[in-house]
């Protein structure tokens, strides 16, 4: 690295820090670039706050009482399981009709542009389906761990919750997330582009405590986690990573698991493809070799250009996305912008998120506005001044290995584009010129 | 918020999150102990900072030092190398292959947890070795019990039903005209948007990212007939799966009747014909000579290498790859100059499928 760049990185990591003088340093350290010394602030003036608005006109008329001033809201016990506000409709998770000829084995999309923070509520949660979502009864649901344990054991819901318990922030993503677009632009909404993906508080039982539980033999090696639904999925885990951190789950941000999330148990395999999180899950038998299943073998592996083709990629990796500004939105004029995103990466933790509005030239760290957990979404934000003229935007994710998410361009020269899954190079949002005939729209792009 | 609070809340969430990590690791670097302020505090509880609570909760994760990362940073160095190089069993990220597994099929690859996965392993082994009470909660069953739950069938024929059990493949044909052409097509060739069976190429390869994606089929795309057999137990026909009136005779003539649908061969090149008799014996031998299954590979290396540049980026990571940012591919456009998504909602020129935004955030 170069020692220019060493300075930026030390600057930009202070930028962190938000204390104002660190940041006008990060922004005169990049001096040069046209977009960022824009971003570059002057100290705070009370003053300034007027300035800004001086152009708008101002609102002399005397503001009204609304109708729910005037009158009461609805009873305590009007609802006693509470849903959004009927303001609140659009917000839904969408499917794409294409995609299979089934709705009972396809997807659904989590609304990532209306999302805000780490978690997405349970009810806009991804569902991917194989064979439809079944409503189990937890009075007669079962866990079997079977096979090479000292001891085979069969669980009820009540036995699960008597045991140990842990509470884990971990996204979920189905490795087919952005798949839509290996060829070309297909879409154009952060829903479609990144919606396979939901980031969740779970709570179960440690993998590893069932597993002790049972007594592991020596030879087992592998397990083979299988689902009570139509479609039986069953998929095979490496014993090392089962004791690493998977675990039963039957509880998403505080509640039971909804019904197209696994009710009432499913596996939670962190920072690992959404396929191997076995929902329904009643038996996991303990095996000395995988199972070579279809989801591992036919489906959820990755055709490369030679006609050769990798499976058993387990992990989701480094990824990040800006929902805010992005194709569902539009510019409302030059002026300030905050830039909204996410970031996530299957090994670990996001270390660092940056943006470039020039197509990837320049690039400026964007501060975090959540914390960084492992495996899970972190949240960025970034401002700058937009000048009204066209803008090529983009973020990029570096995770706790020094992993750094790939451009488009090079990611299709290491994986060619025939993969389907694992998609995890940038995005591009094209901003439109405000003095064009898109004004300001959003689209899509790629490079 | 004063320091001293600030101490409280951070030794409150330390207690709460270390109980609930159910594994303490024993690599506490957090020595200072925090003097009770207040109350009738008992014992003095360690102060944890917010990475050590992290790591306690999450495992290794979040260290983020060199000593801890989850992949050996001297491995951290793009993918794809020569097939061969893919093959070197020796390579800290590569499978272990083990003949026993697969009854000696080329194509074998256990696909272990590469070794490279330092973080995993490390967890693992302390997770593995934490002392637990056995709690006694479960109820201990039989592995009879699961007769009929076990239906999996492994790559080594394990699972398999008895020789001798199964029909010709004219038989299976029936089987398969009855239960699975009404959506694959008669001669499973595809049908109702559901893609060809067979008929694939066994050449895969496209190195012009441009090419339309190849047909998976059986013989291209299935590196054991094993695996789609025990498919189709398990989720076909896909309204009324495990179909006790197709039984297992009956699943195997589908099976063998696909496999002879797509010209898979067995004993070094012999056809399948109508009057073939297939069972366990007979698919086994069809599994061995699988057309691609030596293409399969696993190889868990980060998928690229790329540089944190922040400023004055070199080409290769600028726009095209080629420094170019004006050469973006958009969606196509359609004869009235709109932009043809692939979803309906945007076609009428509805800029916001969602109804949020619309300049306002």
């Amino acid at each position: 690295m170069s020692e220019t760049l060493e300075k930026v990185a030390v600057q930009t990591e202070e930028s962190r820090t938000q204390t104002r003088r660190a940041f006008i340093k990060g922004g005169l350290a990049v001096a040069g670039t046209v977009m960022f010394t824009k971003a570059a602030e002057a100290a705070y003036d009370p003053k300034s706050a007027a300035k800004a608005y001086a152009g708008k006109k101002e609102l002399t008329d005397v503001l009204a009482d609304g109708p729910e001033r005037r009158m009461l809201g609805k009873g305590i016990m009007s609802t006693t399981y509470s849903m959004p506000s009927m303001y609140e409709k659009e917000v839904r998770k969408r499917t794409l009709e294409w995609l299979t000829p089934d709705t009972l084995a396809t997807i659904s999309m989590t609304p990532i542009q209306s999302m805000h923070g780490m978690i997405v509520p349970n009810g806009l949660h991804f569902d991917r389906f194989h064979g439809g979502a079944p409503d189990i009864d937890p009075a007669t649901h079962k866990l079997v761990i079977h096979g090479l344990v000292e001891r085979p054991l069969m669980f009820t819901m009540d036995d699960l919750k008597r045991m140990p318990a842990v509470s884990r922030v971990y996204f979920l993503e189905c490795p087919a997330n952005g798949a839509l677009e290996w060829k070309g632009i297909q879409v154009n909404s952060v829903q479609w582009t990144h919606g396979m993906m939901s980031c969740s508080e779970w709570t179960g039982v440690p993998l590893s405590v069932l597993l002790k539980e049972a007594g592991i033999k020596p030879e087992g090696k592998w397990l083979l986690p299988e689902g009570a639904d139509a479609s039986g999925l069953i998929r095979s885990i490496p014993m090392e990573i089962a004791l690493d951190d998977c675990m039963v789950a039957y509880a998403m941000n505080g509640e039971a698991l909804r019904p197209g999330q696994g009710y009432p148990i499913r596996l939670v395999v962190p920072g690992c493809e959404g396929n191997m999180w076995v929902k329904y899950l009643r038996r996991i038998k303990v095996t000395d070799k995988p199972l070579h299943h279809r989801e591992e073998s036919s489906k959820y592996s990755e055709l490369m250009p030679d006609g050769t083709i990798q499976r058993f990629s387990w992990v989701q990796e480094t990824n990040s996305v800006i929902t805010y500004p992005s194709p569902d939105f539009k510019m409302s004029g030059p002026g300030r912008y905050v830039a909204k995103g996410i970031a996530w990466s299957g090994r670990g933790r996001i270390t660092h998120v940056d943006v470039s509005l020039d197509g990837g030239k320049n690039w400026k760290e964007a501060k975090f506005t959540s914390v960084a957990l492992p495996k899970a979404w972190t949240r960025f934000e970034f401002e700058f001044d937009w000048d009204g003229s066209e803008m090529l935007l983009m973020s990029r994710a570096t995770d706790e290995t020094g992993y750094v998410q790939p451009p488009m361009a090079k990611l299709r020269d290491a994986v060619g584009t025939n993969g389907v899954y694992h998609r995890t190079a940038m995005v591009t949002w094209l901003v439109h010129d405000w003095k064009g005939k898109r004004a300001g729209e959003i689209e899509n792009v790629q490079f | 918020m004063s320091s001293s609070n600030k101490t409280l809340l951070s030794l409150a969430i330390a207690t709460a999150l270390v109980s609930l990590s159910g594994c303490n690791h024993d690599d506490d670097k957090s020595s200072t102990t925090a003097t009770p302020t207040a109350g009738k505090a008992t014992a003095a509880a360690p102060t944890k900072s917010m990475e050590d609570i992290i790591v306690d909760v999450y495992g290794g994760y979040g260290r983020g030092d060199d000593k801890h990362r989850y992949l050996d940073a001297e491995l951290n160095n793009g993918k794809f190398g020569t097939f061969k190089e893919r093959r070197d069993h020796n390579h800290p990220y590569s499978s272990e292959v083990d003949d026993k597994i697969d009854g000696g099929n080329k194509g074998n690859s256990a696909c272990k947890t590469p070794k490279a996965f330092n973080t995993v392993w490390e967890n693992a082994e302390r997770n593995l070795n934490a002392p637990q009470a056995i709690y006694g909660y479960g109820t201990p069953v039989a592995e009879s019990t699961m007769k009929k739950w076990d239906i999996n069938v492994y790559a080594d024929g394990e699972g398999l039903p008895a020789k001798g059990v199964g029909m010709t493949i004219a038989e299976g044909e029936k089987m398969y005209l009855t239960y699975c052409a009404m959506c694959h097509g008669e001669f499973a060739e595809g049908a109702k948007g559901y893609l060809p069976l067979v008929g694939g190429s066994m050449d895969m390869a496209a190195a012009d990212p441009t090419e339309p994606n190849k047909f998976r089929t059986l013989g291209n795309y299935w590196p054991y007939l094993t695996s789609f057999h025990d498919y189709i137990v398990r989720a076909m026909p896909f309204f009324s799966p495990v179909n006790e009136a197709i039984g297992d005779a009956g699943y195997l003539g589908i099976t063998g009747f696909i496999a002879f649908a797509d010209d898979l061969t067995y004993d070094g090149g012999k056809k399948l014909t109508e009057d073939t008799f297939f069972d366990s014996e007979m698919l086994m031998k069809v599994s061995k000579e699988m057309p691609n299954a030596d293409k399969f590979f696993c190889d868990d290396r980060p998928s690229t290498r790329t540089v944190r540049c922040m400023t004055n980026c070199d080409d290769s990571v600028v726009g095209d790859g080629k420094g170019n940012i004006k050469n973006f591919q958009r969606a196509l456009v359609g004869p009235d100059g709109k932009p043809q998504y692939n979803v309906k909602a945007r076609e009428d020129g509805a800029d916001v499928a969602a109804g949020v935004g619309k300049g306002d955030h």
